[in-house]
């Protein structure tokens, strides 16, 4: 009779959709009472799920038909998983016992997930035996205490510190036979790291205390969100494979549909009601930008169901869960406003009329075994909540609060991995980071006012080489000591605080100048951050005579119908000193409206000394343009009220002002571009900065200028002057400074790789691709486009370095563009090309790139109907290689 | 009779302008021996003291080894430099030849 019972059981795990006693009975050939029998017994027994109606229809509970994650159920196997699973195949079955990898994707992207897809695959494949371990361990969970960082990981012996009372087996002993997962892999100190490598090298380890080596087989696979090249470099040269997960806005719009469907459908699983979802919902949740990735996006989901279960819950009439527009967070409706952006993307959803999903419970699901959101607590917690408090006191649940409890694990690794971004690891140690938040938190209740993520790494970056300087006893004087501490005392007095505490951890003395930057970097507010891109230059003319200025100044103004500009009569009877008195007087009066700099156009004489009185007495940055006309106040008030810069006003009328004199030709520019590298005091940070573009640009070609940026208006006026000889292409600085159009870099986008490549196009290069092409096209033979040879070629290096996110000096693509060129042609006339010695240890060593350079190649192979030898592929990686910058720069 | 190494990664383009440099040199009147290795074979070109390079010039794709040729050249008096990427990417013989004989100077 039991078996009988199995059998109804049975029967309802293969169709995983209701079923009433009496299909079961047909199908069964049993008799449909006992059928009824069963199948109350199995409901009460919990395998079995009641659904009312008529007929009565029963279902297999959903947690029975559960399926383990693995990569043939995974969304974007077909696309954009396809080749992180094809290479993570390869790296399972790699004899003899595959190859060790590592994860790379942003915070969310799931690279735990796919960890374990990997295992399961290992298992699938006999390669694993089935109940081979498969241990997860992450870095930052000991981040902070190395010793039992390591004695977790490579076991500890009796006795080798204080409190290791016992021998305790590490995870690689445990892990022996099976995969060992390490999350957050970056978080390992590096003589954890070393230890690492030698595990991987040789196979063999060490306990903390133990002289013995000990030998285990397991295959390792780690896992970061971290991108910058030192820690790149380190774990590629290591790690022989090496996958990387896109991230949740480079998927598709139909991979992100399925992902929301899925974990729709688990919900309605879970709490075996259907959910619907309206249109406009599902539009933004498939638009919104979720920046935790996956993970955010079922955070914000889950928040919405239980939104939705709780009105489900206190409504009478409501038979499904609904989820509408009104309920999603505020980050998630945003994605309704770029519902136009993708217009074409969304074609195939937006015809659908009635788009309407409904997701009823009960279908198969896969389950991930370590997936954080799949328990129910949230929803247990509101009908707990929701009877403890009555209807009537809905509003007392806060279901954020809820939430965030439900999926707190989740969400405490995204905020923690976000302000762990790349950048402030390579330059600024935890300490010094940890230390300027703890100062700015305490400054920003203080003072009430916000600090902004790049103000703190200003921030950061300066007191890492003040401390360099008191440690190396230098000192520095800040130019106006004074006025800061008059003129901010309460900023002042608050550093004063913060600089007490900064001794206390670093031992130092700060010098009182030291303290002055510090108050400087206290009041920079958000709004100085702002270009003033409204603010003018002020016109001035001043002519001699009792109504010149003023008449030449009303005609200008009548022609351009504006009232702006000033003139300045200037009698006869009149002392040039007085005139000066006039003119300070008005600059001292509306000295907030000429923060742009002035034009004074003068007829002769002694104005013309006026400019340079101005700049010293006042600080403002004046150019006089002599022996003015009325198309000179033209053409210069004509330019102010456009909005150009000083400079420009000024080139461009003394170019008019040239053409009719037909003066000599202005100096020739000097060859080198500048590049500005700024800071507030000119020395430490610019002077690193110096030290990272010096590698990045080449320096024949430009020239770098360390300033300091701490005086804006002679910071400005400096400018002024390296313009009038030398091409500025970009200022770099810890402080926003536009200035003169110059296309402005914040200091941390050089340790960020993508920004680093971007900063390199910037400069653009001083032979283009054309002129290249053109001029070595005598060289090929006549059948080949050759302009269109070389663009080709352009684009594929450009692929790669973007790609693989190469910070390579732009000279070596171009001569790497060049060898190409000339390697197509030697192929196409079945030349001889030199061999490449060693190249098949060569291509496993440089595997990633290796493969990634051939089928960005395939392109040219294509097009040109020939394929390059391993040697040929084997000369342009290594060119890659070799020629790779690397920025390791170390800090305090 | 002035001898000019040039090293690049496998000499796939930098034999042009060794001949673009060669022809220059010829117009010029001058006796000289230009040739081109790849970054393998210029260590032992450097020994053979039968045949002592005047001066080394780098293709920009191996600019990286630069600070390397340096300091093993400075004893000898060997000038090292990077061809310019303008005169290298139009093959511009004449130019590197000046570059070259410039260094020597």
């Amino acid at each position: 009779m039991k078996a009988r019972k199995d059998e109804v059981l049975e029967m309802l795990l293969a169709n995983a959709t209701e079923m009433t006693a009496k299909d079961l009975a047909d199908r069964l050939g049993i008799d449909r009472t006992n059928v009824s029998r069963y199948l109350n017994e199995l409901t009460k027994a919990g395998k079995v799920k009641k659904i009312d109606g008529r007929p009565v229809k029963f279902q297999i509970m959903p947690n029975l038909s559960k399926k383990y994650i693995s990569f043939d159920n995974l969304i974007g196997r077909e696309d954009s998983l396809k080749n992180p699973i094809q290479k993570s195949k390869a790296a399972i079955l790699y004899p003899p016992r595959g190859l060790h990898t590592v994860i790379f994707g942003e915070t969310g992207t799931g690279k735990t997930m796919f960890a374990e897809c990997m295992y399961r695959f290992a298992v699938e494949a006999n390669v694993l035996a089935k109940d081979a371990p498969f241990i997860t361990f992450n870095c930052a969970d000991y981040a902070q205490n190395p010793q039992l960082l390591f004695g977790h990981i490579f076991g500890v012996k009796r006795g080798a510190f204080t409190g290791a009372e016992e021998t305790r087996a590490g995870l690689l002993e445990k892990a022996d036979g099976g995969i060992l997962f390490l999350d957050e892999i970056h978080r390992l100190p590096p003589e954890g790291q070393e230890m690492l490598f030698t595990f991987i090298d040789k196979g063999k380890f060490r306990s903390l205390g133990d002289s013995q080596e000990k030998e285990a087989s397991v295959q390792i696979i780690g896992a970061t969100t971290e991108t910058s090249s030192m820690f790149l470099s380190t774990f590629n040269r290591r790690i022989p494979m090496q996958i990387e997960l896109p991230a949740l806005a480079e998927r598709s719009l139909d991979e992100r549909l399925a992902i929301i469907k899925e974990f729709l459908q688990q919900e309605a699983n879970r709490l075996g009601q259907e959910i619907t979802i309206d249109k406009r919902s599902l539009l933004a949740f498939l638009l919104y930008h979720a920046e935790g990735n996956i993970g955010q996006l079922k955070r914000d989901l889950k928040l919405v169901c239980a939104k939705a279960f709780l009105y489900h819950q206190t409504s009478d009439n409501e038979e499904k869960l609904r989820i509408g527009e009104d309920e999603l967070p505020l980050v998630v409706q945003k994605g309704l406003l770029r519902v136009n952006e993708v217009q074409d993307m969304l074609t195939p959803f937006l015809d659908n009329k009635n788009l309407y999903l409904t997701l009823k419970p009960g279908t198969q699901e896969v389950v991930w075994g370590q997936d954080p959101s799949k328990d129910m607590e949230v929803y247990n917690s509101i009908t707990y909540k929701l009877e403890k408090l009555g209807r009537e006191n809905l509003s007392e649940i806060d279901l954020g609060e809820l939430i965030s409890k439900d999926v707190d694990k989740y969400f405490e690794t995204y905020v923690e991995e976000l302000s762990h971004t790349n950048v402030y690891q390579e330059i600024i140690s935890d300490e010094l980071w940890q230390l300027v938040n703890e100062l700015y938190d305490f400054a920003a209740e203080k003072l009430q006012r916000e600090y902004t993520e790049k103000n703190r790494f200003a921030f950061a970056l300066h007191l890492n080489s003040t401390i360099e300087r008191i440690k190396s006893e230098q000192l520095i004087t800040h130019p106006n000591l004074n006025d800061v501490r008059r003129n901010h005392s309460k900023e002042f007095q608050l550093a004063i605080e913060l600089s007490n505490r900064i001794e206390e951890v670093y031992d130092i003395m700060m010098p009182l100048d030291e303290i002055g930057f510090i108050t400087m970097f206290l009041t920079m507010d958000a709004h100085e951050i702002k270009p003033t891109m409204e603010r003018q230059v002020a016109v001035l003319v001043v002519m001699h005579g009792k109504s010149t200025a003023s008449s030449m100044l009303e005609t200008v103004q009548e022609l351009l119908g504006t009232s702006k500009g000033i003139a300045f009569n200037m009698p006869l009877t009149l002392k040039s000193e007085a005139m000066y008195g006039q003119i300070r007087s008005y600059i001292q009066q509306n000295r907030a409206e000429l923060t742009e700099g002035l034009i004074i156009l003068t007829d002769m004489g002694s104005p013309n000394n006026f400019g340079n009185l101005i700049f010293h007495e006042m600080g403002i940055r004046t150019r006089v343009i002599s022996m003015a006309s009325t198309i000179l106040v033209l053409e210069s008030l004509r330019l102010a009220i456009m909005g150009r810069s000083l400079e420009e006003i000024y080139s461009s009328v003394t170019s008019i002002f040239q053409t009719m004199l037909h003066l000599e030709e202005p100096m020739p520019k000097d060859q080198k571009k500048v590049i500005i590298v700024a800071c507030f005091t000119g020395e430490g940070v610019s002077k690193r900065l110096n030290e990272v573009v010096s590698q990045l640009v080449n320096l024949d070609e430009f020239e770098i200028i360390q300033m300091q940026s701490l005086e804006r208006e002679s910071f400005k006026h400096r400018i002024d002057q390296i313009i009038s000889q030398k091409e500025i292409v970009a200022i770099i600085g810890t402080m926003e400074l536009h200035y003169q159009k110059i296309p402005f870099i914040p200091a941390m986008n050089l340790f960020k790789k993508d920004k680093i490549i971007e900063f390199q196009d910037l400069l653009g290069s001083t032979l283009t691709v054309s002129e290249m092409s053109e001029s070595l096209m005598q060289y090929f033979s006549p059948q080949f486009d050759v302009k269109e040879l070389f663009f080709l070629i352009d684009d594929v290096l450009q692929a790669i370095r973007k790609k693989q996110e190469l910070i390579i000096e732009n000279t070596v693509l171009q001569a790497l563009n060049l060898h190409i060129a000339f390697l197509v042609e030697r192929i196409k006339k079945n030349e001889t090309r030199p061999p490449f010695e060693n190249v098949t240890a060569y291509h496993q060593q440089h595997y990633q790139l290796f493969e990634h350079v051939a089928t960005q190649l395939a392109v040219l192979e294509k097009k040109y109907a020939f394929k390059f030898s391993e040697d040929d592929i084997a000369y342009i990686v290594k060119t890659l290689e070799d020629n790779q910058i690397e920025l390791g720069l170390h800090s305090v | 009779m002035k001898r000019i190494m040039l090293v690049c990664a496998a000499g796939m383009s930098t034999s042009l302008l060794v001949t673009k440099m060669q022809k220059a040199a010829e117009n010029e009147g001058l006796e000289t021996d230009i040739f081109a290795v790849s970054a393998t074979e210029a260590d032992a070109k450097l020994e053979d003291s039968s045949k002592p390079v005047d001066v080394l010039l780098l293709g920009p794709q191996v600019r990286f080894m630069k600070g390397q040729f340096e300091t093993k050249l400075a004893a000898k008096g060997i000038p090292v430099d990077v061809i310019d990427m303008k005169n290298y990417g139009t093959m511009n013989g004449e130019a590197v030849l000046k570059t070259a004989l410039g260094l020597m100077n």
